[in-house]
């Protein structure tokens, strides 16, 4: 059959006469899964520019059942233009590997449309027919040229310069060529450094840079990131530019060896037998000699050892090179000593125990390598505990031992003869530094992360590891012969008196971070107490008890974890001093980033504004709040510990130390994993770095599979899954580590792992997208865990795994995910519900018009959404992307407008609030999907130019009270104000509500009927100073409006009950010198009234009872979750206290319907 | 007919070797005691799950007779027995096992070496194609759905009296169901799906031999055995 094909294909002389475009055709292999053929014609975009260079087309087939083999058919191509219809290329070819790659360059193209139409051929006969529209368009390039400040988030006094590395992007366009960049000083003098191309803007190597990478040395490390006048260090752009060259590290290669010459230290690394570092020379003396049975190793819990220097087969190898800084890569297993290492097994007895993959980078001019060493387990939590999990050095002569304390001198101690010294820190808040005879010698709070040992000769050999007491337990040892990092302590602390099941504890997983044995299966216990919190033995995935029972189900297997460590090498003489300034900056890490504006002008992180709390204060104070304040709560309730540190949770605090334990260890089911980067690269702020790092580590290393073993039988408790590699896991197992997951599904934030890597050049991120994600989502579609991890269901599932796909096709432009991108792009635009990143990237990168077009429409007529474009936890992102493409300025003004208020920002400021002060709070889930559109939000308002729309005030829903709601100005001094109409009239049905404007003199002076939300009355200077009284018929259920609604200073609403649509806070005071009473009924919700004196709750309901109380005369604030609130007498409310004034007006108005108390 | 006796004997054993198994995942694993015995629970078969699971045994009054995780393991050839001894205490107990579904679908029943041992509540996972017999605590109008599936319930002439085919009636995926259930009649049970449940939190006591049946005492399934101390001897 396939000669017939072939024969057929060689006679039809099929290539078109005077095609104009000559596209490079290339074949992929791609599984056939489906059972009936199935045919896509995949773009990788919709529309692309002379900018772009070079353009793709993927042709791919799936013969289904029915075709034998895929040599049976054939595909016919044909490109051609729209506006001539003529062909500008066709052609016939064999299906071959199932994917057919066009790339060709688009110059020769006029600009246009083109039509793309592919033919699925069996047996002479059609079968199946695709058609795709691509847009050709000239665009103007940005500059090509320029000097962009570099901002540093957190400083470091240095004495030395310390290797930083980060990322900048450029806009499509600007930057072809990484040779074109340099680094230069405030005084324009060039400092050297290194580039790497992380990512570009298309496929080919001709394509424009989008994230390039730079490594340097700074001299200067201050914190600058908030005043940003004052920089240190810029990158400069352009053909004009020619950095100098410079020599740094030199490697020379033999069978046996690397041998690295840093300029300041010679490292020899061992290619076979590999114990870490093997050799250390400076100035040309020998200050360290590994032993060959050294390095990283295991202990199993019946004794057995386990090397990396025992893996005859393990994978050293150059990763990244450069003169500044060179990275190896080190895979392999750890193996049991004295056997051959050929079984692997996920129990006992193995050869094999765990992999590894180390990555040891080397500075050019620096006596210190960064160790990122990963281990991934590959054994069951019910069949192995681990003893030890360690690093260690060989190390004779010693002489002084000193151990890092934070905010302290480090603290000095002998070597014990024959023993060990050793610290511990086997608690968040304790360490103790012991002898091997059990021996206590001191003890304290936090380690600082390092040990040294001075030897004999003065030398000193430092291992620091970052975030020691944070990633509790860990232990730093010295013996007769070896220095040693314990990743799992060998000598481990029980800590009997914590009750690991009491409320406040249980999260903490105490299981995982106490004992002798590092012992990872989940005790029953846990599934007991949580049965007895939520009343009943529930076992359903939507049960907190459910999911602790998942946890007791999970296992470690797949799992890996991270440590990274900084091993230094001290001169005779150098002193400890030094080692303490190294110890500081590592625990720092430096990181700068380019100058925000830059970052989000470039488009590479999407549609984003820089943090700007000048002018968008109250939101960005919100953001913040929450960001800060889940963290502190994290801190405050301590959850801390190797196994835990910085995960997200996903649903509520219930207060005093106690969380709700359903789906409490949340990978990213909202997203939450790509927020704090989102942060970070808008502001610089060191908080957010710190935590995107920590929560990407905890994400990457433990709610990612990166390993599977088909002997293993194990699966998770709900949805009957097994591991499959690279793929994500859920909220539902009460652990990090266990649950359900998904390669390709709502749950899934692939995204954080790539804007990490491009901002931090992270080799292992990229490696987890790449070599397991990817890797198995391409080429991995047959095993039998595939099609269970792949929930492309129309709605979140498949709109976010659409979103995450057009990311990583930025990243590694593999031509197979085109077919993936193109079969969920169908879904998503017939239902657009909302999930991470889909309708943005989709319009951005894919620039779909047919998602415009529908984007709009829906502005258009929210109610008749056929599309579920509404069906989002985040309409302000639907609002600020149509603000963003709005060509119509009222439109825009009404979309951005619209952005904002419906992110509901009063309630998250106050909710924000709450969370600040340890309160009891909502879903964290829901944190995320307010977070991470606002950035858009702010971009919006500042396209349409919108003031901002809380004018300095917090903005909230109108009080409206039944017949009419009164709202009373008062003008000073006679001016022009305006009335602002925002939130949405005739909710549920068209028509508008009468409102009617009387002046001082009672005069009317504006009878309207409000019919347009986002409408601005104009009250002009009329000589008359005094109380304008608006009065506005608003209808309960249809009319939102927000407050203020003045531009007056002075502004009160005067009710005798009110409805409205989301949480307010109202400030009122006394009428009278003497105080009042007055009393609320919130319906059937909870209220507050605090003192404006001392911010205490004065009373509170929580369902709905009747509040009374006295009101002091400096007035009170009434906080309401309430739809409805009854009052015992009319109240003036304002939105704050410098809005409130005691209305004459009042005296003549009446309400229209009388409330009995 | 000496040609076809071989052939008899072969279609016995075979089908002998091949009778399905009885498996059934329930909330709640009910035992009558009629005289003072040591009777003994017997876990035989693979367990799939490398935790194990939990067996709670416990009596009308709450007490814990067995409450301990069953660690995983090949009981096949050797069953994982617990043994409760004389007592002078007789009556009913009941057990429960905290784990995954697929943990009873490996467990051989009849569990206990005692003449009476129901399997109850009103949610059940079986794969079972043969009949299953049941009673009913209570006289009452009795609703069962089967999820995405069918089922149907004989009385004791072989007389369909609910069948989900007939009635079609349907909430979310269960296919319904109902009959009017009376005390001491064994019904019939024949299903084509997975899961079955009875609406209304009846519960319904059932095994695949008949002379197995008994209702258990009420009293017992007012027990929060979650609240039972655990007697767990886990070595951390």
């Amino acid at each position: 059959m396939k000669k017939i094909v072939i024969t057929i294909l060689l006679f039809s002389g099929f290539i078109l006469n005077g095609a104009i475009i000559n596209p490079r055709i290339h074949y992929v292999e791609w599984e056939q899964l489906s059972n009936d053929l199935k045919f896509n014609v995949a773009l990788e975009k919709e529309e692309f520019s002379n900018l772009d260079r070079e353009a793709r087309i993927v042709f791919a087939a799936e013969k289904g059942k029915a075709i034998k083999s895929l040599d049976e058919i054939s595909i016919k191509c044909r490109i051609s233009s729209m506006e001539t219809s003529s062909a500008i290329f066709e052609k016939e070819m064999p299906a071959e590997k199932g994917i057919i790659v066009f790339d060709f360059e688009l110059e020769d193209l006029s600009p246009g449309n083109y039509k793309v139409s592919g033919e699925v051929k069996h047996a002479g006969k059609i079968l199946k027919t695709e058609e795709k529209i691509f847009r050709y368009v000239k665009e103007d390039p940005p500059a090509n040229r320029g000097k962009i400040p570099l901002f540093f988030s957190a400083g470091v006094p240095l004495k030395e310069p310390f290797p930083v590395s980060f990322g900048i992007p450029f806009p499509k366009g600007a930057l072809w060529d990484e040779k074109n960049v340099r680094i230069v000083d405030r005084k324009g003098n060039e400092i050297p450094c290194q580039k790497t191309v992380r990512s570009r803007w298309g496929y080919s190597s001709k394509s424009s840079i989008r994230w390039l990478g730079i490594d340097f040395q700074p001299q200067e490390l201050k914190p600058d990131w908030m005043n940003k006048t004052q920089t240190n260090y810029f990158v400069e752009f352009g053909p004009q530019i020619k950095p100098a060259s410079f020599s740094g590290i030199k490697i020379e290669e033999t069978p046996e060896f690397y041998n690295v010459d840093t300029g300041k230290a010679k490292f020899v690394i061992r290619k076979k037998a590999w114990n870490l570092i093997d050799s250390v020379s400076l100035k040309g003396n020998e200050v360290f000699k590994n032993s060959p049975d050294q390095g990283f190793y295991l202990i199993d819990h019946q004794g057995g050892i386990y090397r990396a220097c025992n893996d005859r087969e393990v994978k050293v190898e150059i990763e990244e090179k450069g003169p500044l800084k060179t990275v190896f890569r080190v895979e392999g297993w750890y193996v049991k000593d004295d056997t051959e290492g050929n079984t692997i097994s996920y129990r006992l007895p193995t050869d094999k125990l765990c992999k590894f993959i180390t990555r040891i980078e080397v500075y050019s001019g620096k006596p210190y390598v960064r160790i990122l060493h990963t281990i991934v387990f590959t054994f069951d939590s019910y069949a192995v505990r681990l003893k030890d999990i360690a690093l260690s050095l060989f190390s004779s002569a010693g002489k002084n031992i000193f151990f890092g304390i934070e905010n302290e001198s480090p603290f000095k101690t002998d070597l014990q003869k024959d023993g060990s010294v050793y610290l511990i820190q086997h608690l968040p808040d304790r360490f103790s530094i012991e002898s091997s005879d059990g021996k206590i010698i001191r003890e304290g709070k936090h380690s600082q992360g390092w040990f040294a040992l001075e030897k004999m000769d003065n030398t000193i050999i430092g291992i620091n590891h970052r975030e020691t007491w944070q990633r509790f337990p860990k232990e730093f040892e010295v013996t007769s012969d070896s220095i040693k990092l314990h990743i799992w302590p060998l000598h481990g602390k029980n800590h009997p008196e914590i009750n690991e099941i009491e409320p406040q504890e249980i999260y903490k997983l105490w299981f995982a971070h106490r004992g002798r044995e590092l012992n990872l299966a989940m005790p029953w216990k846990y599934f007991f107490k949580a049965a007895e919190m939520y009343n009943g033995p529930q076992t359903g995935v939507y049960t907190a008890p459910g999911l602790v029972l998942a946890g007791i189900h999970s296992s470690i297997l797949g799992a890996a974890l991270t440590s990274d460590i900084l091993i230094s090498f001290s001169d005779k003489n150098e002193g400890i001093e030094k080692q303490k300034e190294l110890s500081d900056c590592f625990q720092v890490l430096p990181h700068c980033l380019p100058d925000p504006q830059w970052t989000c002008d470039s488009l590479a992180v999407g549609y984003i504004s820089p943090y700007s709390p000048d002018r968008f204060k109250q939101i960005e104070d919100c953001i913040e709040k929450l960001v800060k304040g889940y963290r502190e709560l994290q801190d405050y309730t301590g959850q801390y510990g190797m196994w835990i540190y910085r995960t997200w949770h996903h649903t509520s605090y219930k207060g005093d130390r106690t969380f709700d334990l359903y789906r409490f260890f949340n990978a990213t089911h909202h997203y939450e994993a790509f927020m704090p980067w989102l942060l970070y690269v808008r502001s610089g702020d060191p908080f957010y770095l710190e935590q995107a790092r920590a929560n990407t580590r905890l994400f990457s290393d433990l709610n990612i599979i990166h390993y599977d073993d088909a002997s293993c039988e194990r699966r998770e408790l709900h949805f009957n899954q097994k591991n499959i590699t690279g793929s994500t896991r859920h909220t539902n197992g009460f652990c990090p580590w266990g649950g359900d997951h998904a390669l390709l599904g709502h749950l899934t934030c692939y995204n954080a792992l790539m804007l990490a890597h491009y901002l931090t050049g992270d080799l292992r991120l990229k490696e987890i997208i790449t070599d397991e994600w990817q890797k198995t989502i391409v080429s991995d579609r047959k095993n039998p865990e595939f099609q269970g991890a792949v929930r492309l269901e129309p709605g979140r599932d498949n709109n976010n795994a659409l979103g995450e796909l057009i990311d990583l096709y930025q990243m590694t432009y593999n031509p197979a995910l085109l077919v993936y991108i193109d079969d969920c792009l169908k879904k998503f635009l017939t239902n657009m519900y909302h999930w991470g990143q889909p309708l943005h990237n989709v319009l951005l990168f894919y620039k779909s018009q047919q998602a415009k077009r529908q984007l709009m429409d829906g502005m258009a007529d929210p109610k008749s959404d056929k599309l579920n474009l509404w069906y989002t936890h985040s309409s302000h992102e639907n609002y600020a992307l149509a603000a963003i493409y709005e060509t119509d300025r009222n439109k825009q003004i009404e979309y951005a407008s619209k952005a904002f208020f419906s992110s509901d920002i009063y309630a998250w400021s106050s909710k924000a609030d709450r969370l600040k002060n340890k309160e009891s709070f909502g879903a964290f889930c829901a944190v995320s999907d307010f977070v991470l559109y606002m950035p858009r939000v702010i971009l919006a308002l500042s396209k349409a130019n919108v003031e901002d729309p809380t004018q300095g005030s917090y903005s909230q829903s109108l009080p409206g009270c039944p017949g009419a709601t009164y709202c009373i100005v008062k003008e000073e001094k006679d001016r022009d104000f305006n009335i602002f109409i925002r939130g949405e009239i005739g909710k549920k049905e068209s028509g508008g509500f009468p409102m009617v404007v009387m002046d001082p003199d009672k005069k009317t002076i504006l009878e309207v009927v409000v019919d347009k939300p986002y409408s601005k009355f104009t009250i002009p200077k009329d000589g008359k100073t005094g109380e304008y009284v608006i009065t506005l018929a608003m209808r309960d259920g249809k009319d939102d409006l927000y407050a203020p609604l003045t531009d007056l200073e002075k502004e009160v609403y005067y009710v005798n009950y009110w409805f409205q649509c989301t949480e307010t806070r109202f400030f009122t005071r006394p009428t009278t010198d003497t105080g009042e009473t007055i009393g609320i009924q919130p319906h059937v919700s909870s209220a507050y009234i605090i003192s404006n004196k001392t911010n205490q709750l004065i009373a509170s309901t929580e369902k709905g009872e009747k509040i009374e109380i006295e009101m002091p005369p400096e007035g009170v604030w009434i906080n309401s979750k309430a739809r409805y609130m009854h009052l015992k007498q009319p109240l003036i409310l304002s939105n704050d206290e410098n809005h409130w004034f005691l209305p004459e007006s009042i005296k003549g108005l009446e309400f229209k319907v009388k409330w009995k108390w | 007919m000496r040609k076809i006796g071989p052939l008899v004997l072969l279609c016995l054993t075979v089908s002998f070797c091949f009778a399905e198994e009885f498996h059934i995942s329930s909330k709640g694993i009910y035992f009558f005691e009629e005289k003072d015995v040591e009777w003994h629970i017997n876990f035989n078969g693979k367990i799939p799950t490398s935790c194990g699971f939990y067996f709670i045994l416990f009596d009308a009054n709450g007490k814990a007779l067995y409450c301990d995780a069953i660690p995983s393991g090949d009981y096949s050839e050797n069953p994982y027995t617990i043994t409760i001894p004389r007592d002078n205490i007789t009556g009913c107990y009941k057990g429960v096992i905290v784990g995954k579904e697929s943990v009873s679908d490996a467990l051989s029943l009849p569990l206990s070496d005692l003449k009476y041992e129901v399997y109850g509540g009103d949610y059940f996972a079986a794969s079972y194609k043969g009949k299953m017999y049941f009673q009913v605590r209570k006289e009452d109008t009795y609703v069962l759905g089967a999820y995405k599936g069918h089922l149907k319930v004989l009385n004791e002439k072989g007389e369909t009296i609910a069948d989900t085919r007939e009635t079609k009636k349907q909430e979310k995926y269960d296919n319904l169901t109902e009959f009017s259930g009376q005390r001491g009649i064994n019904y019939i049970l024949q299903i084509d799906c997975r899961y079955f449940r009875v609406k209304n939190n009846n519960p319904i006591f059932l095994s695949n031999i008949a002379e197995k049946l008994f209702i258990p005492d009420e009293k017992i399934d007012s027990i929060e055995w979650w609240k039972i101390p655990l007697s767990t001897k886990e070595d951390r």
